[in-house]
């Protein structure tokens, strides 16, 4: 009984190994084969390119052929935006909106903002234009100026404790604080 | 005209890196990579020193103008003398075998030369007339804080207020760049932002080209940045005024700089601490560039204890901190005075971080994201490379075997640096990733495609690089 297991698992191993040497022997034949059809697609390839560029290696043509097409289609992609005017950029329209308020905003004054914008950078870019005026959103804590930016709706708002001061036609109205 | 206010800091860092550099340098591809390193060091000198002026004195007027073009002037003479002096009396010497550096190949140079052309059209197209004021974090830190420096007067502080609920203590070179040239003009034109935006950008280029024809010959430098322009990602974001494409400036360099000091050894106190100074300016660029800075000494410094004779590596340390000091001494001192907590690191994240840490789905989702985003980077250009790779092969010269392994495990480590700040992320690092992930890898690419042409096989068949190029070096230092 002991001689048959023995035998048996001396059997199992030798299958054991003889299955792994034959993978082993079906991957390194594979491998070997494609490295020699890799070989030959590639002295090929060389030979094709050596009659055009005969001191500069095939590979090279890989990086210059791609870069040559890359580069002016990233010029002519950025031409036709800026003609078909395609992107828009708040940050150049509140330059223009905000131009006007800002020369009747004293220098570091604290004023209160609200907008009924949705875009989310409103308040950066309005806080990035009126530069030194300082900005708090909404109309806690209450200062002595309150600028408005109006995107859309027809009717004048209300703020309670302050009153219009200039609306400058653009959608951008200043109010001031009423005095108790 | 905008271009006056960049003459000073051109010229102390040019004369820098012409006093520092061998006498008989500035010629050629040397030349090309005096002008774009040092017009970049020279924005990193200057904006500490206007920021230091502006924190100790006040806003800067006549006197410190006249502060900083003496020391232009003083430098630039210095400079002047050495290379005058070094015509005269030493053997004239490109420092490297040129015989044995292949020819040009004249096309690769035109399609550099047109690719070059073209993608300065792009940028002067994005910028003037698409983005003028840069993209979200230029307008929201950078451009914004340079504003209120300039048009704050005695309230410039604000511009470090708690205002922004991020960015509370990211460094000043780009800021600090921008608010100098403004304040030497009396006004706040957007064209300066972008001018510094187009040099860091283009320096880039440039230095890449010029370090890699100067370390693997001229072609290598020509394929390489034309890979760099095929990149478009890259000048995108300089576009966008963002202070990534000004930090991948400096790591570059840096990476640059440590090749060139394998390479001449002869040299290396000098090199070590232009070094310093650009690591220095990395740090004062981003948080990224303290990061960066950490990981400097600890590959370049500390891990070459053992390998190399203690007495040269303390002597090579004591140069790259002489280097490093001034410029890092006012990034300490805007972080102690003026820098508010980080919102990303902060003592309320840190009792969080054993947590995060041992979160697996956390890695999971940051390195799939990680994988999934460096593999489709630009349209997938990382597989030019493999395929570049495959048919070229690695260049086994000796020159270039034994000098890329430092640079790449401080790339990798950067890398890990990166990976380890989004597990730790207070939020989703998902929202972080998709904000940031692209600028990350913007970052350390120019290093990268560095790395990847030092290694690889050039474009000439049968080109060699001969010999050790230092040995006749000696006579010019």
């Amino acid at each position: 009984m002991q001689v048959l297991k023995k035998n048996l698992h001396s059997a199992l191993r030798y299958t054991g190994d003889l299955l792994t040497f034959n993978v082993n022997l079906i991957f390194s034949c594979s491998f070997k084969m494609f490295r020699e059809k890799f070989k030959k697609l590639k002295s090929y390839a060389d030979a094709q390119l050596s009659n055009y560029f005969p001191s500069v290696r095939g590979a090279v043509l890989l990086i210059v052929i791609p870069a040559v097409f890359i580069v002016p289609i990233y010029f002519f992609n950025i031409l036709t935006e800026i003609v078909t005017g395609k992107t828009h950029r708040p940050v150049l329209e509140y330059e223009v909106r905000l131009a006007a308020v800002k020369k009747d905003l004293p220098v570091n004054a604290v004023v209160n903002y609200v907008s009924n914008s949705t875009a989310p950078d409103d308040l950066i870019d309005a806080e990035y234009v009126l530069v030194p005026v300082r900005i708090v959103k909404g109309l806690k804590p209450m200062h002595d100026l309150l600028v408005f930016q109006n995107f859309g709706t027809a009717e004048l708002p209300e703020f309670e404790g302050y009153t219009l001061k200039t609306n400058y036609g653009n959608g951008v109205m200043l109010f001031k604080r009423i005095s108790d | 005209m905008e271009l006056p206010a960049f003459i000073s800091p051109f010229l102390i860092g040019a004369s820098i890196i012409v006093i520092l550099f061998p006498k008989h340098r500035l010629r050629g591809v040397w030349l090309v990579l005096t002008i774009s390193l040092g017009a970049g060091l020279g924005l990193g000198i200057t904006s500490s020193m206007i920021f230091l002026w502006l924190a100790f004195i006040g806003p800067p007027g006549s006197y410190y103008f006249a502060a900083e073009l003496s020391l232009a002037v003083i430098l630039a003479l210095f400079a002047f003398y050495r290379v005058q002096y070094s015509a005269s009396s030493t053997e004239k010497d490109s420092g490297l075998n040129c015989e044995a550096i292949p020819g040009t190949i004249v096309w690769l140079r035109n399609i550099f030369l047109f690719l070059m052309l073209i993608s300065v059209g792009s940028f002067l197209l994005k910028t003037f007339f698409q983005d003028p004021h840069g993209i979200w974090d230029a307008v929201d830190t950078w451009n914004y804080r340079a504003r209120w420096l300039f048009r704050g007067g005695s309230h410039w502080s604000y511009a470090f207020s708690l205002r922004a609920k991020d960015g509370l203590d990211y460094p000043l070179l780009i800021t600090a760049s921008v608010f100098r040239m403004w304040q030497i003009l009396g006004k706040d034109p957007i064209t300066i932002p972008i001018l510094i935006a187009g040099i860091f950008t283009f320096g880039s280029y440039l230095t890449l080209f010029s370090s890699l024809a100067l370390l693997r010959g001229r072609n290598q430098g020509y394929l390489a940045a034309i890979f760099l322009f095929a990149s478009t990602q890259f000048i995108n974001i300089g576009t966008y005024q963002y202070a990534d494409v000004p930090l991948a400036f400096f790591i570059l360099s840096t990476v640059i700089l440590f090749s060139l000091k394998d390479r001449y050894p002869e040299i290396s106190s000098p090199i070590v601490f232009l070094a310093g100074l650009t690591v220095s300016c990395a740090a004062w660029t981003k948080n990224e560039g303290q990061l960066f800075l950490a990981l400097v000494i600890f590959v370049y410094f500390i891990g070459q204890l053992g390998k190399k004779e203690w007495s040269r590596t303390i002597k090579e340390f004591i140069g790259f901190t002489l280097g490093l000091a001034p410029v890092l001494a006012t990034l300490f001192y805007f972080k102690l005075n003026f820098a508010l907590e980080n919102a990303h690191i902060n003592t309320n994240t840190l009792k969080q971080l054993g947590t995060y840490l041992v979160d697996i789905d956390r890695y999971i989702i940051v390195s799939t994201k990680c994988i999934h985003k460096f593999l489709t980077f630009n349209d997938g250009i990382v597989w030019l490379m493999a395929g570049y790779f495959l048919l070229s092969g690695l260049d086994r010269s000796d020159l270039t075997q034994k000098r890329i392994l430092s640079h790449t495990v401080l790339l990798l480590l950067m890398m890990c640096g990166y990976f380890f700040v989004y597990v730790i992320y207070p939020g989703n690092p998902r929202d972080l990733l998709s904000a940031s992930l692209r600028r990350i890898i913007i970052q350390l690419w120019p290093t990268w495609v560095f790395l990847f042409f030092y290694c690889v096989k050039g474009p000439e068949k049968n080109a060699v690089i001969l010999g050790n190029p230092t040995r006749s070096f000696k006579a010019g230092i």
